[in-house]
């Protein structure tokens, strides 16, 4: 049984002039526990909405969410969510700001602070503890959010192009960083991007999706070998032929989507 | 002395310039070219202000005009930020209230100033509703900009974190809010002896306010400009005050 399932799944935004349009249009989608599923499509096509569904922070007009079988309203009680945005609270400490989420759950400072200093240290940001946000760089801030998610033990982790901002070396440095995580500790991971590369190199299976309306349009079993380092993956024939085909499809929804605008 | 200088921090530049400006008024005083009787001289002032301290006013009206002031501040600045938080995560409610609040403000508070005298006399209300007056639109307006300008993903975050509304509110939107509180403070420090000083020129028996008026009718140049000169030294330590607070405060930025 799938852990998280998106079933026929109907989202409608409106505009100000009374017109609207299926954002999300009988979508189907299923994630499998400790599974690494990367979700693509031409910009516009609804991704970050299915993300927005799945966190309870889009309503659906139709559809259901399922968390292990069960269909779920609102949020969910177990998301850890990571966005391109910067939302660190640039008033606190990196430590406090690790520590949030276990702070909104009521957990004794003490208490909160040790997790917050290890998890600081397995992401790398040991001797940042008492900086401000302001003081690190973009990839440590980074680093952070997903320290801090991941504080309360997620069931799953939900990524929106989290590293889009970040330059090239940096984001590769943190792919792996995902990788490495992803393979230790066995969690779940559903991952936006626009970036093909990435998507291969980090997915069990890569979701295809088409625009207006927003819905998967082919999936894609990724059968290279683990564990991954992207520079290795990157530069197996297998990798190309898969990028290839996924292109071929991709280029031809991004048209599609074009010619109708 | 040194921690009094960078606590107003004017520069070396602006010293320099206040000094050769007094140095100029003096000597032409000195020479005739300035007439004492209606423009006063530093040298003058500056006895007015020794004798002042001396017999004790300086303190008596001062101390007086603070209070009022003070009252006037602490309660239009509580009111004020709980009136623009309120108003910033209630949009209904800013939507009915605000376009209200925009006339009142846009009212001369001196205009109030007689209705304000006959409905609480010349004690110390009338100045400090005064003074609260000129101080809760400068915090109310400006909180409520603050929770507006709060950007929406550090909410987004915190909520997908798990934060309840109150905590959304006691964690991001009120430590985002305190820079905001702070540029308040310090337009209010200056607004609220305004406030007082005008309640005072209205009617009252001490106070700043009164004491220069009555020294304006009696043709006082030297008492007046020794008062001026007082508040405005006052209120530039206040607001060195209020800027090393926002250091300590807003390290983070």
């Amino acid at each position: 049984m799938a852990l998280l399932e998106l079933k026929d799944v109907n989202v409608s935004f409106s505009f100000a002039d009374g017109t609207s349009f299926y954002a999300l249009r009988d979508m189907n989608l299923s994630v499998e526990q400790g599974e690494l599923v990367a979700l693509v499509g031409p910009s516009g096509c609804g991704k970050t909405t299915a993300l927005n569904v799945l966190a309870g922070q889009v309503e659906p007009v139709s559809g259901q969410v399922r968390l292990a079988g069960e269909p779920v309203k609102g949020m969910l009680p177990s998301v850890g969510y990571i966005s391109q945005a910067d939302t660190l609270l640039p008033w606190r400490t990196v430590l406090d700001n690790v520590a949030l989420a276990m702070e909104l759950r009521g957990m004794p400072k003490k208490e909160r602070r040790e997790i917050a200093r290890d998890l600081m240290a397995k992401m790398g940001l040991s001797g940042f503890e008492n900086s401000y946000p302001r003081e690190l760089s973009g990839g440590m801030k980074k680093r952070a959010a997903i320290a801090r998610v991941l504080a309360v033990d997620p069931a799953i982790l939900m990524m929106d192009e989290p590293f889009a901002p970040l330059d090239a070396l940096t984001r590769q440095k943190l792919q792996d960083d995902i990788l490495d995580l992803w393979e230790s500790t066995g969690c779940t991971i559903l991952y936006v991007t626009h970036d093909l590369t990435e998507a291969i190199a980090l997915g069990d299976r890569v979701v295809l999706m088409g625009a207006r309306p927003g819905r998967v349009v082919k999936e894609y079993p990724i059968d290279l070998p683990r564990p991954r380092r992207v520079m290795d993956v990157k530069f197996e024939p297998h990798f190309a032929e898969l990028e290839k085909a996924i292109w071929q499809d991709l280029s031809s929804e991004i048209q599609r989507g074009e010619g109708q605008r | 002395m040194k921690r009094k200088l960078s606590l107003i921090s004017p520069g070396t530049w602006t010293l320099v310039v206040l000094a050769l400006a007094i140095l100029a008024w003096e000597a032409g005083a000195a020479a005739g070219a300035v007439d004492v009787f209606f423009f006063g001289s530093p040298s003058l002032v500056w006895a007015e202000f020794c004798e002042m301290v001396e017999k004790g006013s300086m303190a008596r009206h001062l101390s007086a005009t603070l209070q009022e002031a003070g009252l006037g501040l602490l309660i239009g600045g509580v009111l004020g930020t709980l009136a623009g938080l309120g108003l910033g995560i209630h949009p209904r409610v800013s939507r009915a209230l605000m376009p209200l609040m925009t006339g009142l403000n846009g009212l001369p508070k001196l205009a109030l100033g007689p209705l304000i005298i006959i409905w609480f006399g010349i004690g110390l209300k009338s100045k400090v509703l005064i003074a609260v007056l000129m101080v809760f639109f400068v915090f109310a307006f400006n909180l409520y900009s603050g929770v507006n300008s709060v950007e929406r993903e550090l909410i987004t975050a915190v909520r997908l974190l798990g934060g309840t509304r109150q905590q959304i509110l006691r964690k991001v939107i009120w430590p985002a809010s305190i820079p905001w509180l702070l540029a308040s403070l310090r337009t209010g420090l200056g607004l609220s002896i305004s406030g007082a000083i005008v309640g005072e020129y209205l009617g009252a028996g001490r106070g700043m306010g009164w004491f220069i008026s009555n020294a304006g009718e009696r043709y006082d140049v030297n008492q007046v400009l020794c008062c001026v000169a007082v508040l405005v030294v006052l209120v530039m330590l206040l607001d060195g005050v209020v800027r090393l607070l926002e250091r300590k405060l807003l390290h983070w930025r």
